[in-house]
C-alpha cells in the first residue's frame, strides 16, 4: 500500500504493480536487514541481563529485577487503580491528548513564523531577540509558573508547546537559510513572484528541517509532559503516574511507568521519523 | 494544490483537531454525586483555586491559613474537627546512622525536645517577645507574614512524644492504605511484623526520649548530622527554633549540643516522599517529614528507618472557594491535594466519602 502511495502522481504504467507487504518482506529478509535485526536483540538481551545482574548486586528494592518490573507492566495496564481509580490506560491518554495539543500548538505557530523570520530580514530582526532570549530557558523550569498562570489543564500543554516550538522554530529558519540561492535566482530569472518562491521553492526546501525540528521536539516534548505532571496535572497522566509510584515507594511500577513512557516516546519519534521519511522521498532527498 | 499540500493540510488539521478534543475532553466532568480530587502542591494550591482551576483544596499550614485570611479561600473543615489529635509529622531516624551513631541521634532527640519545649514556653504567653520571636522565624521560614503563622499556630500541636492517640493514628493510616490498596497486606508480613499494631509498636522507637533530660550540651562538636527538612512547613518550626541563634543563647541548639547540620538539601524538600527517597538514597541521617510517607515507603520498599519522635499533630485544613457555602455544593467539584501519600488526601477522602459523595481523581 505504502508503494503505491509513494508513487502517486506519477506515470509509471509500466512498471509491475507492487505490493506492500511482499516489498517489506524482502526487506526483512535482506542479510542487512537481518544482521541489523540480530544486533537489536542482541543488544536488548544484554541490557536486561545487565540489569538483572545490577539488580542483584545492588540487592535494593529501588532497582527491581526485570521479572518483578514486568509483572508490574502487565498489573498496570489489567485495571483501574485503587488509589486513584484510573488505570494505564488512562494516564497514557491523558498524557498523549496534552502531547499532541501542545505539539500542535508549537507546530502551527512556529512554522508560519519560521518561515517569515526565515525570508524577511525585518522580520528576523524583530523576532530574534526575544527568541533568543526564551530559547536557552530549559521548558521545565516554567511549569510552576505555568500551572499558576494557566492552572493544571492548560499549564501542562502550553510546557509541552515551549519545549517543541523553539526546535522547530530554529530549524525552520535554519532551512529557509540553506535554500540554494542558484535554486532562487533560477525561480526569479523564470518569472516566480514572491508568492510562488515561497510556495515552490523556499517551503519545500525547508521541509527537511522542518522534520529534523520536530523529531528534536518530539523527545523534548515528552520531558516537558513528564515534568509538568510531576507538579500537577487534571486527568492523570504517565508522569503523575511515575511521581506517585515514587512517593509511595512501589518502584516496580515506578519503573513499570517509565517503560511506559519510554514506549511512548519510541512510538512518536518512530512515527515523526517514518514520515520524513516519506517527506525525504517526496522532495527527492533519497 | 497538489496531493502533497492537501495531504499536509489534513495531517496538520487532524493533529489539531485531535488535540482541541483532547482538550475539550480533559475539562469534561462526569455527572453523578462526585467529587474529585487532583495533585497540586500545597504552595500552589491557592493560586489554583484564585484561578478557578480547582475549587478548594486541603494543605498543611501555613498554606491553609494563607488562603483564608487574604479571602482567596473559605476554610470548610479544620483537621482537628475531623480527625482530632490525628498523627502528622515525624522525625525519622536512618536505622544504620542510628547504630553507628547512637550518641548524635540522642542529642539531636534532646535538641528536638529543648525547641519543643521552647516553642510551648513561647505559646503560652502571646505577649511575649519570644512569641514575637517565634512568629517572625516562622515567617522568615515559610516566606509567609506573622499574621499567617499566628493563624497557623493556633490550629496545630506540637509535641515530641508518642502518646497512645498518636500510636493509634498511626495504625489506622496503615489500615486505610492496605484498604486503598497503596500497601499491599503481605508487606506487614514481609517486612517481619505479625500485624499492623506490631508493625507500628516497632517502627516507633522511644528510647531515644527516655532519660533525654540527661543528656548535657557540648564544648565541642561531636559529628555530623544531614537533617532533611520539608520546604516552609510550619508543622516543623521545632526544627527552625533549633536552628536559631537567639535560642540557643548565640550559637543554635545543635551546636549547643555538639552537632553540626549538614543541610541535604538547602531550602528543603518539596514532599515526604522525597525526603524518604533522600534516606534510601543515603543522602540523608534524620528527617522531619509526614507520618504516612514514612510508613508507606517503609513498608512498600523497606526504606530503614524508625521513629525518633513526633513533631506535631493537627495542623491541616479543608478550604474552598468561596463561592462554594454547603455541602451540596461540592457535587461536581474538584479539590487540590498533596497527593495520596499525604495525611491530608486520606483526611479529604474520608470526610467526603462521610458525606456520601463518590470521590475519584480529576
Amino acid at each position: 500500500m505504502s508503494g503505491t502511495m509513494i508513487d502517486d502522481g506519477q506515470s509509471n504504467e509500466n512498471r509491475p504493480p507492487r505490493n506492500g507487504i511482499v516489498q517489506w518482506f524482502t526487506k526483512l529478509l535482506d542479510p542487512k536487514a537481518i544482521r541489523t535485526i540480530i544486533i537489536t536483540i542482541i543488544s536488548l538481551i544484554a541490557f536486561v541481563v545487565f540489569w538483572q545482574v545490577l539488580s542483584t548486586a545492588l540487592n535494593s528494592e529501588f532497582l527491581p529485577p526485570p521479572g518483578k518490573v514486568f509483572d508490574a507492566f502487565i498489573t498496570v495496564f489489567q485495571g483501574p487503580d485503587p488509589a486513584t481509580g484510573l488505570s494505564m490506560w488512562n494516564h497514557i491518554w491523558a498524557s498523549l491528548q496534552r502531547f499532541i495539543l501542545g505539539f500542535a500548538l508549537a507546530f502551527v505557530i512556529a512554522v508560519p513564523l519560521g518561515l517569515i523570520m526565515g525570508f524577511s530580514k525585518i522580520a528576523e530582526d524583530f523576532g530574534k531577540p526575544i527568541v533568543e532570549i526564551f530559547r536557552p530557558i530549559p521548558p521545565i523550569a516554567w511549569i510552576p509558573f505555568l500551572l499558576i498562570v494557566l492552572g493544571s489543564i492548560a499549564g501542562p500543554v502550553v510546557a509541552i508547546f515551549i519545549g517543541v516550538f523553539f526546535p522547530v522554530l530554529s530549524n525552520v529558519i535554519f532551512g529557509v537559510k540553506s535554500v540554494d540561492p542558484i535554486l532562487m535566482d533560477a525561480a526569479r530569472t523564470l518569472g516566480s513572484s514572491k508568492p510562488t518562491l515561497f510556495r515552490k521553492v523556499i517551503f519545500p526546501s525547508t521541509v527537511p528541517y522542518l522534520m529534523t525540528g520536530i523529531t528534536i521536539g518530539l523527545g523534548i516534548g515528552w520531558m516537558c509532559i513528564v515534568a509538568a505532571e510531576f507538579f500537577g496535572a487534571r486527568g492523570g497522566g504517565v508522569g503523575q503516574y511515575i511521581i506517585q509510584q515514587s512517593n509511595i515507594g512501589k518502584w516496580d511500577f515506578m519503573f513499570a511507568g517509565l517503560i511506559v513512557i519510554a514506549i511512548l516516546g519510541l512510538v512518536t519519534t518512530g512515527f515523526s521519523r517514518f514520515i520524513e521519511k516519506r517527506v525525504s522521498k517526496w522532495m527527492g532527498q533519497m | 494544490m497538489n496531493f502533497k499540500t492537501i495531504l499536509a493540510a489534513v495531517i496538520v488539521a487532524v493533529i489539531v483537531i485531535a488535540g482541541i478534543a483532547g482538550a475539550y475532553w480533559l475539562t469534561q466532568e462526569e455527572e453523578g454525586n462526585v467529587v474529585y480530587w487532583t495533585p497540586i502542591a500545597p504552595n500552589l494550591q491557592k493560586a489554583a483555586v484564585a484561578s478557578g482551576d480547582v475549587d478548594g483544596g486541603v494543605a498543611w499550614e501555613p498554606y491553609c491559613s494563607d488562603g483564608f485570611l487574604d479571602g482567596t479561600t473559605n476554610v470548610w473543615k479544620w483537621s482537628d474537627e475531623l480527625w482530632p489529635g490525628h498523627p502528622c509529622c515525624i522525625v525519622a531516624v536512618d536505622n544504620q546512622f542510628a547504630v553507628d551513631h547512637p550518641d548524635l541521634v540522642k542529642r539531636v532527640v534532646k535538641v528536638h525536645v529543648e525547641a519543643n519545649r521552647w516553642i510551648a514556653e513561647a505559646l503560652s504567653n502571646t505577649s511575649s517577645a519570644n512569641y514575637t520571636m517565634l512568629l517572625e522565624m516562622g515567617a522568615d521560614f515559610s516566606n509567609r507574614n506573622t499574621t499567617v503563622i499566628a493563624s497557623s499556630l493556633e490550629h496545630l500541636k506540637f509535641q515530641y512524644e508518642f502518646d497512645q492517640e498518636f500510636r493509634d493514628g498511626l495504625e489506622v493510616i496503615t489500615e486505610k492504605y492496605i484498604e486503598q490498596g497503596l500497601v499491599a497486606e503481605s508487606k506487614i508480613q514481609d517486612r517481619g511484623y505479625s500485624n499492623i499494631s506490631d508493625f507500628v509498636a516497632s517502627f516507633i522507637n522511644p528510647a531515644w526520649l527516655v532519660d533525654i533530660d540527661d543528656v548535657q550540651p557540648s564544648e565541642t562538636i561531636l559529628g555530623q548530622v544531614r537533617l532533611a527538612y520539608l520546604t516552609g512547613d510550619v508543622h516543623q518550626l521545632a526544627r527552625v527554633v533549633a536552628m536559631n541563634i537567639t535560642v540557643g543563647g548565640g550559637e543554635n541548639l545543635f551546636v549547643k549540643y555538639g552537632i553540626g547540620i549538614i543541610d541535604p538539601n538547602p531550602g528543603g524538600y518539596g514532599n515526604g516522599g522525597a525526603i524518604m527517597t533522600a534516606f534510601a538514597g543515603g543522602q540523608c541521617d534524620i528527617g522531619y517529614l509526614g507520618s504516612p510517607p514514612a510508613i508507606l515507603q517503609h513498608l512498600n520498599a523497606g526504606v530503614d528507618i524508625s521513629l525518633a519522635s513526633v513533631v506535631n499533630t493537627e495542623g491541616s485544613a479543608i478550604f474552598v472557594n468561596p463561592s462554594i457555602t454547603s455541602i451540596d455544593d461540592f457535587e461536581g467539584k474538584t479539590f487540590a491535594t498533596p497527593g495520596v501519600s499525604s495525611i491530608q488526601h486520606l483526611i479529604l477522602l474520608d470526610y467526603l466519602t462521610s458525606q456520601g459523595f463518590k470521590v475519584k481523581q480529576a
